[in-house]
């Protein structure tokens, strides 16, 4: 089970620092209990005959990560919440993830009045303690739930009916059972939930634990949220190895050069972008981060120029490009960059790299069969870390899930992942470039229809496309650009329009009102012919 | 330089809301103070005064407020180069 990771440690090392958040760390007996407090809360929360999921709406405090094992320790899959997105975004996850519960912090919960009205059937709704990690019940109703939040600053909260008998132990657990369930953007203009099973997690956790040694003393630094699937890796692969998470106030790059130096922090990971804002604002100094051993980048395509900077600054870390789709649990290859490799300056970019232990990669043609050796294709992802499918059984992504046997092969079922790869002697993968139109910035997955959606509903655009723009020489898209004709609203408007639908990395950076569109052959949208227009600036004038 | 600030956080922050409506203590991260933003400001600011903004000057909390931003730039920039621009 995932929270084995973190529990059994608990165990043999009670008192050795698990998390250092909000100016104090807590040992791992101290999280555990918490956490046993809030799965005993949690199991006795449950109703009868519903999913096992339980959201998690909560910055990232003590009470979020206790909350966050406590869920998992109560049988149940956490189904997390990003605070910084828009009200109708939250409601649209909470409505879809069929949770019956839901756990808040104190932060959060006043967010909620803008959440609840937005709900067809609210969970129960339960308030994280600050001290002792008990929850209150805040309440299901709306109404209700206004009355509780003002007793709620008057410290006068019910408590939920708590029976300390109630353990896990209660409850049988199999690893097939969901883990955490995470939403990504979706082309159908809503978002798309993927639950992982322990299994998934526990595949992806063991393998990294083969990747990264033990180091003691070793401190992880956690930077992004807990809403997308590095989070696990930071967590779970620290706990396991008996280290302490450092979560740093905000996930700003210039926060983070501070927060490296001041706690020499061991292992980090982000997205590329994060180290290039960092070496943008003149943090990637010769032997400033001498404490680091391991870097993890994803998400995004790596420079070499990137990794260089990073190296400067970060002489004694190991430096590993890792790949995956949250569909397949945080990464399926990783490729550890030497010295030599990045003296060559024809890799403008780092590959992919290889398949992590236990998962394999294929590269195939449209028509599934494999390529020949060194010939581009689509990738494939097959191995137990990848997801039995998506939240939704009429998603029409889970079409890309699909089961065959491959010669030479082990994995029955793969994902196909839509990305455009071909393998290289001595460098393993090597991306080049999307088959659809999910692109990323700054390591955060759209899906350009889903923004079109939101654009063409709030404007009643005759035509609308949405493209990545300015896209750099490693292929990294720095924002977007929306087009459309025939509008019924303004720029302001549309803008305005997409700030409360979606989240901040994905609103347009402006909106381009033209007369027509260029069309292909099929009569769609050209957006080839776009980001053309874009480059001579035909159309950005 | 306030008024200096609050003209390169209008041309260059892209924040949630208007600058005009920011007092010069508020928070500026708060207000949607992106990364991306941060380093348009910072290239506005170098750009405005012909300056560098010394690595170690370059914080988290320089980029917080309007006051934090100009407490820091009076220090660095050359008198003479903010007076022309009055």
């Amino acid at each position: 089970m995932l929270d084995s990771f973190f529990f059994d440690t608990a165990a043999r090392e009670p008192d050795l620092p698990a998390l250092w958040v909000d100016e104090r760390s807590y040992c791992y007996d101290e999280l555990a209990s918490r956490a046993h407090r809030i799965a005993a809360d949690v199991s006795a929360a449950l109703p009868p005959g519903r999913a096992r999921r339980c959201l998690l709406f909560a910055h990232r405090s003590v009470d979020a990560y206790a909350g966050l094992l406590g869920i998992l320790k109560a049988g149940c899959a956490y189904v997390p919440l990003n605070p910084n997105v828009p009200a109708a975004r939250i409601a649209a996850i909470i409505g879809q993830s069929g949770a019956p519960v839901m756990l808040v912090d104190r932060r959060c919960a006043a967010l909620l009045a803008e959440v609840v009205p937005l709900l067809d059937e609210s969970p129960r709704i339960f308030l994280l303690y600050d001290e002792g990690g008990e929850a209150g019940q805040v309440s299901q109703d709306s109404d209700e739930m206004h009355l509780a939040r003002t007793a709620l600053a008057d410290g006068d909260l019910t408590r939920p009916p708590h029976d300390p008998l109630v353990t896990e132990a209660a409850m049988p657990r199999a690893s097939c059972d969901e883990a955490y369930i995470l939403f990504t953007s979706g082309s159908t203009g809503a978002p798309k939930g993927v639950p992982l099973s322990h299994e998934n997690a526990c595949a992806y956790v063991a393998g990294q634990l083969h990747l990264i040694d033990r180091l003691p003393g070793a401190r992880y630094i956690q930077l992004c949220e807990l809403s997308f699937d590095p989070s696990v890796h930071d967590m779970f692969v620290c706990w396991a190895h008996g280290a302490c998470l450092y979560v740093p106030k905000t996930v700003e790059p210039i926060y983070n050069a501070a927060f490296i130096k001041e706690h020499a922090i061991t292992h980090w990971s982000s997205v590329p972008s994060v180290a290039a804002f960092m070496q943008q604002f003149r943090k990637l100094q010769p032997d400033e981060f001498p404490s680091l051993r391991v870097t993890l980048f994803g998400g995004e395509p790596l420079p070499r120029l990137l990794v260089q900077a990073w190296l400067r600054a970060a002489p004694n870390s190991r430096v590993l490009n890792m790949y995956g789709p949250t569909e397949t649990t945080v990464a399926c290859t990783a490729f550890e960059v030497t010295t030599e490799f990045l003296a060559d300056s024809r890799h403008a970019v780092m590959p992919l790299g290889r398949a992590l232990p236990g998962m394999e990669l294929l590269i195939v043609d449209a028509a599934l069969e494999p390529v020949a050796p060194g010939v581009g294709g689509e990738l494939l992802v097959g191995g137990p870390q990848v997801a039995s499918g998506y939240l939704s059984a009429d998603e029409p992504g889970n079409r890309r899930f699909i089961s065959r046997r491959y010669p030479g092969h082990s994995a029955s079922r793969w994902y196909r992942s839509a990305d455009a790869a071909r393998e290289v002697a001595g460098e393993g993968i090597v991306f080049q470039g999307r088959m659809d139109t999910q692109i990323k910035i700054r390591g955060n997955r759209i899906e350009l229809e889903e923004v079109e959606h939101v654009v063409r509903s709030c404007s009643q655009a005759a035509l609308c496309a949405v493209i990545a723009w300015p896209v750099d020489e490693a292929g990294r898209a720095g924002g977007l650009i929306a087009f459309v004709t025939h509008v019924q609203a303004g720029a302001t408007q549309i803008l305005q329009a997409c700030r409360q639908r979606l989240p901040a990395y994905a609103v347009p950076q402006r909106v381009v009102m033209l007369d027509t569109l260029p069309l292909n052959v099929n009569g769609k949208v050209d957006r080839r012919a776009l980001a053309g227009q874009c480059m001579t600036g035909d159309v950005l004038t | 330089m306030k008024t200096h600030v609050r003209r390169i956080l209008r041309e260059a922050a892209c924040l949630d809301v208007p600058v005009d409506t920011l007092d010069d203590h508020d928070d500026l991260y708060a207000a949607g103070l992106s990364s991306l933003g941060t380093v348009r400001v910072m290239m506005a600011i170098e750009d405005e005064f012909a300056i560098e903004i010394p690595g170690a000057q370059i914080t988290h909390e320089l980029f917080e407020s309007i006051d934090s931003l100009a407490s820091v730039l009076a220090h660095i920039v050359p008198e003479e180069s903010s007076a022309t621009r009055t």
